[in-house]
């Protein structure tokens, strides 16, 4: 009896010993769970919550009056003429920043792979703006476009005589933040090219050289093809960034003048912290997340996850 | 024109073309920099000053307010707890999801992915009210568990990636000798990808330091971060040109060094590993 006893508990310790030397093909529960469970409880709780929320009418003003709405905030976002024209402002401003910064990547990346003197150099300073603080990126860029002394508005003055304002002007606000994403990152999209056309096969080229291809055609019908997972690389990223930018902003415009600026982050944002509608705010980031989730799950997947 | 003429001309145009490229880059930077040196007259000069005599001024005005080296400390804490906690918790995840058949794996690795590409406004919202009513406003804590939500996911899919590409034979080789697979990790693994650990530790440490939204709604006075404290300077007398350029050279300076420092694996953690 007592040799079973032993025997058993022997054969538990080296069952354990197993599993925590990672020897067991169980193991990868010790290593995967705690992390699994921390990232599972700090993302659940706070969409729980939110759901929860948005079936409220509630503001932070007069917490005491929170009154169950059921479905009517999704049904007011939706209807919300300012959420459309925050979402037509985000779309703007993805749809013309993403196709700047494709291009004139494209065309970075491919002088990138010539011969360049001080290629070293080169890399290190067009890196330089994708790792700078956000928070400052737009300080200086506000300093740059400052009417009264800002350089920009110096020289455009100097040059033309005319005055110029581009955050002031509802017309012109958006524009002046698309200058300063396409500064920040079109190193950042050139550099996935660029990565990208290092690694294309040289046997295609050299056999269409023979054929006396142009260099547009080898581009167009021979580049272009072969670059696409990269393209579809920088696409996704920079889309996800795009979508849910708002630092620069609230530096830079907050959203002004009137709501030429303001991106749906920045509507959900207003309506959280400044109108302290709690609730709506909820629904609000619920149909962003519909939307981010959608996306992810389609476009991610594809470009991701190669043969997984 | 020869060809050999017409190659030279098209090498010019390419090295005009990048280096004004690279001029743009870098000419806003230099402008911080340069009205950081200068004093009140030559900030505010237009056109700019170019020759002038720098002052050191205004990083006297930063380094002597008590707020903004306080929000340097917090920056830091935050930061480097964040990603010694997402590293902690990260390796052995990466490891079991490199290393081992963990079911669902492909859905486990998009389920990641989608928390870290979730609109900092949706976490800040839910979790503003929770920290409001369960008073962890403005507590160091609160901050790196939201901040831990972005980097776990980014840490664990970039780990994933080096851990991939250490050949499993070199696992099973020091295995045959007698190590246990823990110990096979720490001798054969560790080494090899310590470059790669330290370019997730340090891009997570970017992440952190550059944030801002979460940092502006979920800190207080106490606990507020650079990103948030740079705002101070600006006051109901004006913006202070010059102080916020310093400012913003210390906040700018520890990411764009270390930055410059991994640019090997820039693009790689900035995509996830989906460019090697």
């Amino acid at each position: 009896m007592q040799n079973i006893k032993n025997k058993n508990a022997s054969e538990w310790r080296r069952k354990l010993v197993r599993f925590v030397t990672l020897e067991d093909s169980k193991s990868w529960k010790l290593l995967f769970y705690p992390g699994r469970w921390i990232l599972l409880l700090l993302t659940m709780v706070p969409t729980v919550y939110a759901l929860w929320l948005s079936l409220y009418s509630y503001n932070l003003a007069k917490a005491n009056r929170r009154e169950f709405v059921f479905l009517k905030n999704f049904a007011d976002v939706l209807t919300d003429s300012r959420f459309w024209g925050a979402f037509s402002v985000t779309a703007k401003f993805t749809i013309c920043s993403l196709l700047i910064e494709l291009v004139l990547g494209m065309l970075i990346a491919h002088c990138l792979t010539k011969k360049i003197y001080g290629k070293e150099l080169v890399q290190i300073i067009i890196i330089l703006p994708m790792i700078m603080t956000p928070v400052v990126v737009g300080l200086i860029w506000k300093m740059f476009y400052d009417a009264e002394f800002g350089i920009i508005s110096y020289y455009f003055q100097a040059l033309t005589g005319g005055s110029l304002n581009i955050l002031g002007n509802s017309s012109t606000s958006l524009l002046g933040l698309i200058i300063v994403d396409v500064w920040e990152w079109t190193p950042y999209v050139a550099l996935i090219l660029l990565a990208g056309m290092q690694a294309l096969p040289a046997e295609p080229y050299e056999a269409v050289q023979v054929d006396g291809a142009t260099g547009f055609q080898t581009f167009r019908y021979l580049t272009l093809p072969l670059l696409k997972p990269s393209i579809s690389v920088a696409v996704m990223f920079r889309f996800m960034d795009l979508f849910k930018w708002m630092d620069t902003i609230y530096i830079m415009t907050g959203g002004g003048p009137g709501t030429s600026t303001e991106t749906l982050s920045y509507y959900a944002y207003m309506n959280n912290f400044k109108f302290l509608e709690v609730g709506y705010a909820a629904a609000m980031c619920l149909v962003m997340l519909v939307v981010v989730l959608i996306i992810c799950n389609t476009i991610g997947k594809k470009v991701l996850l190669k043969g997984e | 024109m020869g060809l050999k003429a017409k190659r030279r001309l098209t090498t010019t145009i390419t090295n005009i073309f990048i280096w004004c490229c690279a001029f743009v880059c870098a000419y806003p930077i230099w402008w911080m920099i340069s009205t950081a040196f200068k004093d009140r007259v030559d900030a505010f000069a237009v056109p700019p000053t170019y020759l002038f005599t720098p002052k050191t001024d205004n990083f006297a005005a930063v380094l002597s307010s008590g707020n903004f080296m306080s929000a340097y400390k917090n920056s830091l804490i935050i930061s480097i707890s964040t990603c010694l906690l997402a590293l902690l918790l990260g390796i052995p995840m990466a490891y079991a999801l490199a290393r081992f058949k963990v079911p669902n794996k492909s859905k486990t690795m998009m389920w990641l992915l989608s928390t870290k590409m979730a609109p900092a406004i949706l976490i800040a919202v839910p979790y503003y009210i929770i920290y409001q009513k369960i008073g962890m406003t403005g507590t160091y804590i609160g901050m790196i568990m939201v901040y831990l939500i972005f980097n776990l996911a980014f840490t664990v899919w970039m780990l994933k990636g080096f851990i991939e590409s250490v050949p499993g034979e070199l696992n099973e080789a020091a295995r045959v000798e007698g190590a246990s697979r823990l110990k096979a990790f720490f001798k054969v693994e560790v080494p090899l990808m310590k470059g790669g650990i330290a370019a997730t530790a340090i891009l997570c440490f970017i992440t952190v330091w550059n944030e801002f939204l979460l940092a502006l709604v979920l800190t207080s006075s106490r606990t507020q971060t650079t990103p948030v404290a740079i705002q101070n300077f600006i006051s109901f007398e004006g913006i202070r040109w010059g102080e916020i350029a310093a400012a913003g050279v210390l906040v700018a300076a520890p990411a764009v060094i270390l930055g410059v420092a991994v640019r090997k694996y820039l693009i790689t953690g900035l995509t996830m590993g989906a460019v090697k």
